[in-house]
C-alpha cells in the first residue's frame, strides 16, 4: 500500500497503477486509459496467465505491464512485459520512464477499427512494436510453445497449441509480404508431419517393425581364427572374453582382436540390422514420424521496417496483394516518379493538377466474401470500370490494398473533386450491386499538387487527412 | 622340311621309344586327364539318364520343403558388382532366400550402395565393418547372422543361371550325408582379351570337367568361394571359415574330415570375371598355389596320418591334389632335364611333338567339356585358341606354380600376402595356421 501511494504521488501522467495479484486478478477490461499494471506474485503460472489476459484484452493490450516476483529468469515474463523485478524498490526506480514512453508513443497512434481478426492482430502487433520502439523482433526459446520458439507479444496473441503455432507462422509471412517486417535466419526447427508440433521425442527404432526395443551390440573379430560375433558370444561369467571357436582368451584389443562394427537386434520381431532408423514421436498427437519426413521450418528474427511505423500510427485496414500487375495502374514507384515530374512541370507552367486518394477501409470484407484468391480480380474489375469513367491521362496507383491514388493532371480542383466523388460512388454501387448489398466505407480526398512540397509529403498529407 | 623331320623322328622311335620320350605326357596327362575325364563324363551322362526318377523325386522334395537359404556375399570394394548380383538373384527360379552382404572395410561406394539396397529391400542385411578383417572374418560375420538352413557363399562379381540355386540345392536331396555342394563356374569376360580367353578354356577343363571327375571319384576337395552351398549346421560346427588365402579349399577339407560328403554339381552354372591382365592373373595364381602348400601340405598334413581319423577317400583327395599340382610340376623339370641330357639334339622335334600331343589332348578335353556345357556355339569360339594352351599351362602356369610352391615351402610367403590384413596373418603365422 505504501509503495502504491509513493508511486502515485510521484507520477501524475499515469492515471492509475493497478496491482494484480491472486486476490485481485486482471478481470474485465474496463481500466482507465493510462493504467500501468503491476503483477505482484511469486507464482510463475499465475503471472504468465495474467500477462496473457492483459495482452489479449481489447483495450489494455498495449498498456505497460510490470512484474514483481521473487523468482527471476523467466524468459516468457521478461519478453512479454515491460519490466521484471524482484522487489518494489527496483520497480520504483525504473518503471516511470518506461511507462511514460509507452504512453507517449501510443498517443501518436490513431484510433482504428479492425474489420477482421487478421487485421486486428496485425494492428496490435505493429502498435506494440511501435510503442516499445522495438527495432528487432527476436525469437526466444519457450518449451511450452508449440514451435519451441516464441516471440515477444506475438506469442501470447496465439495460443501455444499446434494449429495456432502454424497460424503464427502464416501471420509473420503476411507481415513479410506486406513489407512490415524483414526476416533474417535464426534457426531451423523440425516439426511433426501430422500436426506441426515441435515437441518430438527422437528414438532409435527397428527398421522392420519400428519398435524402440532395440539393442545394439559390438561385434568382435578374433584375429587368429577369424571368428566374428557379438560380444555376448565371447563374454564369460568372469567377464573374460573367450573365443567360442578356438577357446583362446582375448587379451588385447588391436593385437589379438578388434571391434570392426556393431550390430543391432530388435527384441520385438528378432530382426537383425546394422543401421537403426531414427523416428520422432510427437508429444502432441503421439504419431510417429520418419526424420526425413519432418517438416522443416525456419525460425526468423524480424527487423521492423519503416512502413510498419506508418502503419502503426495510421492503422492497417487490408493487406496488400500484387497490385502492380493490374492493368490500368502503374506501380507505386512509377507513380512517385511521375508525380515528381508533374511537380517540376507545374513549376514551369501555369496549370492545375491534383492528387487524390480513395480509401476502401473495409475492403477485406469484400475479399472475405469472394475469397482471398479473388483479390486481384476484384481490383482488376474495379480498375477497368474506373478507367472507363476517368480521363485517359489520369494516372492510377495503389498505395495499399485499400488505398487508390490518382494523379489528375491538368485538371481544375473542382473538376477533380467531382471526378473522384463520382468514382467513389461508382465503386460503392458496384460492390453493393454485386455482393448482396454489401456496404463498404469509402473515404476520398483531393488536394492540389503544390510545388513547394516533395511528392512524399504530398502523398503523406493526402492519405493522412 | 621340318615336318618331315619330325615325322621321321617319330617313326624312328617306335612305340616303346615314343612312350620313353614322351612318358611325362602319357603318365601324367593322358591317363589322368584325357582318358579319365572322358570315361567319367560318359558315365555321368549315362547316370543322368538312368537316374531320372531319382532326380524327379529329389526335385519334388526340394520344392515341398523349400528350405530357407542364406546367400552370403563378403567382399571389399565390390560395390560396383553388388547390384548386378542382386538382380541375378532376383531372377532365380528359387526365391526362398535372404541376401547378406558384408563390406569388409571398403573405401569406395560399397557402403552407400549396400545401405541403399538394404533400404529398398533388395538385400536383407548389409553389414559394414569399418575395419578390414579379411575375407574369412567377413564370411563369418554373415554366417553368424544367417538364418537359413543352407548357406550359399558367393563372390560379389559373380552372376548365375536362373536355376542355379535350385540346381545346387538338389544334390542335398539325392545324396546322403552331404554337407556341401560346389557349383560350376565359367568365365564371363572370355572375349575381353587373350588373357581372359585362355582362362575361359582353363576353367572348362579344370572346373567343369576336372571337378566333375573328382566329385564322381569321391575326391572332390575344393568348393569354390565364388559359388558354394553349405549346410548351415555343419558350418556352425566348424565355426565358419579360417584365415585364408585358400579358405575355400581349407573348409572343404575340414568338412570332409568331419565325415561328410561334398559334391560338385556341373549343371548349377555361374559366371565370374577372370583377371584381365597377366599381372593380376599371376598374383592370383601365386596366391592359389601357395595355399595348396600351406593348407594341404601343412595344416591338413594329418590327413595322411594313419590314425583313428584316417579316411582313405580324404587321403586320396589330398594326395591327388598335391601330386598333380605340386609334385608333377617338379617332375616336369626332371622330364625337361631328361630330355636335355638324353635327347639334346632332338629337343626341337620333342617340343613340337609335345606341343602336338598336348594340343590334341586339349582339343579332346575341350570337346568333351563343350559336350557337357550349355551355349555350345559360344564356347566353340574358343576353339582357335586351344593351340596356345600348351604354352599357357606348360610354361606360364608352370613357372607361376614353381615360384609359388618354392616361396611357400621355404619362405612361408603366403603370410605376407596383402590379401589378408597383417593383423590376421601375423597370428596365423605365429600359430602356424
Amino acid at each position: 500500500m505504501e509503495t502504491q501511494q509513493k508511486i502515485s504521488t510521484k507520477h501524475e501522467s499515469i492515471n492509475d497503477l493497478v496491482f494484480v495479484d491472486e486476490n485481485v486478478p486482471f478481470t474485465k477490461d474496463n481500466y482507465v486509459h493510462n493504467t500501468v499494471f503491476v503483477i505482484r506474485s511469486n507464482d510463475i503460472y499465475f503471472i504468465e496467465h495474467q500477462i496473457i489476459k492483459i495482452r489479449n484484452s481489447e483495450v489494455s493490450f498495449l498498456n505497460p505491464v510490470f512484474v514483481i516476483c521473487r523468482f527471476s529468469g523467466n524468459d516468457f515474463i521478461s519478453y512479454n512485459t515491460d519490466g521484471y523485478y524482484t522487489s518494489s524498490e527496483e520497480l520504483i526506480d525504473s518503471y516511470y520512464s518506461i511507462a511514460e514512453n509507452i504512453f507517449r508513443k501510443r498517443a501518436t497512434q490513431e484510433k482504428l477499427i479492425s474489420t477482421t481478426y487478421d487485421i486486428l492482430i496485425t494492428n496490435k502487433v505493429l502498435r506494440y512494436l511501435h510503442s516499445r520502439e522495438i527495432k528487432t523482433l527476436t525469437p526466444f526459446l519457450n518449451p511450452r510453445s508449440a514451435y519451441g520458439y516464441d516471440y515477444p507479444f506475438v506469442g501470447v496473441l496465439f495460443n501455444s497449441n499446434t494449429s495456432a503455432a502454424k497460424d503464427m507462422v502464416d501471420f509473420f509471412r503476411n507481415l513479410e509480404k506486406e513489407n512490415f517486417l524483414k526476416p533474417s535466419f535464426t534457426d531451423t526447427i523440425y516439426l511433426c508431419n501430422h500436426c506441426s508440433a515441435s515437441h518430438l521425442l527422437y528414438r532409435e527404432v527397428c527398421p522392420k517393425c519400428t519398435s524402440a526395443d532395440v539393442i545394439q551390440k559390438d561385434l568382435i573379430h578374433h584375429f587368429p581364427c577369424a571368428y566374428v560375433g557379438p560380444k555376448d558370444d565371447f563374454i564369460t561369467q568372469d567377464h573374460d572374453l573367450i573365443c567360442p571357436k578356438c577357446d583362446k582368451l582375448l587379451k588385447h584389443i588391436g593385437v589379438d582382436y578388434d571391434k570392426p562394427s556393431s550390430i543391432s537386434s530388435c527384441n520385438h520381431c528378432d530382426h537383425i540390422f546394422q543401421d537403426v532408423l531414427i523416428h520422432a514421436k510427437c508429444c502432441s498427437c503421439s504419431k510417429e514420424n520418419e526424420v526425413e519426413k519432418l517438416i522443416k521450418k525456419e525460425i526468423k528474427t524480424f527487423t521492423v521496417m519503416p512502413k510498419s511505423t506508418f502503419a502503426a500510427e495510421h492503422g492497417v485496414y487490408a493487406f496488400n496483394i500484387s497490385l502492380d500487375t493490374i492493368q490500368g495502374t502503374v506501380p507505386m514507384e512509377v507513380f512517385k516518379i511521375m508525380l515528381t515530374y508533374e511537380i517540376e512541370r507545374l513549376k514551369l507552367a501555369t496549370i492545375e493538377s491534383n492528387l487524390a486518394c480513395i480509401k476502401l477501409l473495409d475492403i477485406n470484407r469484400v475479399f472475405e466474401k469472394l475469397g482471398k484468391e479473388a483479390k486481384l480480380s476484384i481490383w482488376a474489375d474495379l480498375i477497368h470500370i474506373i478507367r472507363s469513367t476517368i480521363k485517359k491521362s489520369d494516372i492510377l496507383s495503389f498505395d495499399t490494398a485499400y488505398t487508390l491514388l490518382f494523379s489528375l493532371n491538368e485538371t481544375k480542383h473542382a473538376d477533380a473533386l467531382e471526378e473522384v466523388r463520382k468514382t467513389s460512388i461508382l465503386i460503392r454501387k458496384l460492390i453493393k450491386d454485386n455482393l448482396d448489398g454489401l456496404n463498404v466505407e469509402i473515404y476520398f480526398n483531393v488536394t492540389p499538387i503544390v510545388t513547394h512540397l516533395t511528392y512524399e509529403d504530398q502523398i503523406k498529407n493526402l492519405i493522412s487527412e | 622340311m621340318l615336318l618331315d623331320k619330325v615325322i621321321g623322328f617319330t617313326q624312328s622311335l617306335g612305340l616303346f621309344g615314343f612312350i620313353r620320350v614322351f612318358w611325362y605326357f602319357f603318365v601324367f596327362e593322358f591317363f589322368r586327364f584325357v582318358l579319365m575325364d572322358f570315361i567319367v563324363v560318359l558315365v555321368h551322362k549315362l547316370n543322368k539318364h538312368f537316374k531320372k526318377d531319382e532326380y524327379e523325386h529329389a526335385l519334388h522334395e526340394l520344392w515341398e520343403e523349400k528350405p530357407f537359404v542364406s546367400v552370403i556375399v563378403p567382399g571389399k570394394n565390390e560395390g560396383k558388382h553388388i547390384y548386378k548380383l542382386v538382380k541375378s538373384m532376383s531372377e532365380q527360379t528359387y526365391q526362398n532366400f535372404e541376401i547378406i552382404v558384408v563390406d569388409d572395410g571398403s573405401d569406395d561406394q560399397t557402403a552407400t550402395i549396400g545401405r541403399s539396397l538394404e533400404r529398398s529391400g533388395l538385400i536383407s542385411l548389409f553389414i559394414r565393418n569399418e575395419v578390414r578383417g579379411g575375407k574369412a572374418s567377413a564370411a563369418n560375420v554373415a554366417l553368424r547372422f544367417a538364418k537359413g538352413k543352407y548357406v550359399l557363399h558367393l563372390d560379389a562379381d559373380s552372376s548365375f543361371d536362373r536355376d542355379a540355386i535350385e540346381k545346387i540345392l538338389l544334390p542335398f536331396y539325392m545324396i546322403d550325408n552331404l554337407a556341401a555342394v560346389g557349383g560350376n563356374l565359367e568365365v564371363r569376360n572370355a572375349d575381353t582379351n587373350i588373357c581372359t580367353t585362355l582362362q575361359a578354356i582353363e576353367y572348362l577343363k579344370t572346373i567343369t570337367i576336372g571337378r566333375m571327375v573328382t566329385s564322381y571319384l569321391g575326391i572332390y576337395s575344393i568348393i569354390s568361394g565364388a559359388f558354394g552351398m553349405f549346410r548351415k549346421d555343419v558350418l556352425d560346427k566348424l565355426n565358419g571359415w579360417d584365415i585364408g588365402p585358400g579358405l575355400d579349399g581349407d573348409i572343404t577339407l575340414k568338412i570332409r574330415k568331419m565325415g561328410y560328403k561334398v559334391h560338385f554339381e556341373p549343371t548349377a552354372n555361374g559366371k565370374t570375371n577372370a583377371p584381365a591382365t597377366f599381372k593380376v592373373l599371376s598374383k592370383q595364381r601365386l596366391r592359389w598355389n601357395k595355399s595348396i602348400v600351406r593348407f594341404r601340405m601343412r595344416k591338413h598334413i594329418n590327413i595322411f596320418f594313419p590314425n583313428y581319423n584316417f579316411n582313405f577317400m580324404n587321403f586320396w583327395a589330398s594326395a591327388d591334389n598335391i601330386f598333380y599340382t605340386v609334385i608333377v610340376n617338379f617332375i616336369w623339370y626332371i622330364n625337361a632335364f631328361d630330355m636335355v641330357m638324353n635327347f639334346s639334339d632332338k629337343i626341337l622335334y620333342i617340343m613340337i611333338i609335345n606341343f602336338f600331343l598336348f594340343t590334341s589332348a586339349n582339343i579332346f578335353q575341350f570337346l568333351v567339356a563343350v559336350l557337357m556345357a550349355d551355349e555350345r556355339s559360344k564356347k566353340m569360339k574358343l576353339f582357335p585358341y586351344l593351340p596356345l594352351m600348351p604354352f599357357y599351362n606348360g610354361y606360364y602356369m608352370r613357372l607361376i606354380k614353381t615360384m609359388a610352391h618354392l616361396k611357400e615351402m621355404f619362405f612361408y610367403s603366403s603370410y605376407d600376402d596383402p590379401w589378408n590384413p597383417p593383423k590376421s596373418s601375423s597370428h596365423a603365422k605365429h600359430l602356424k595356421l
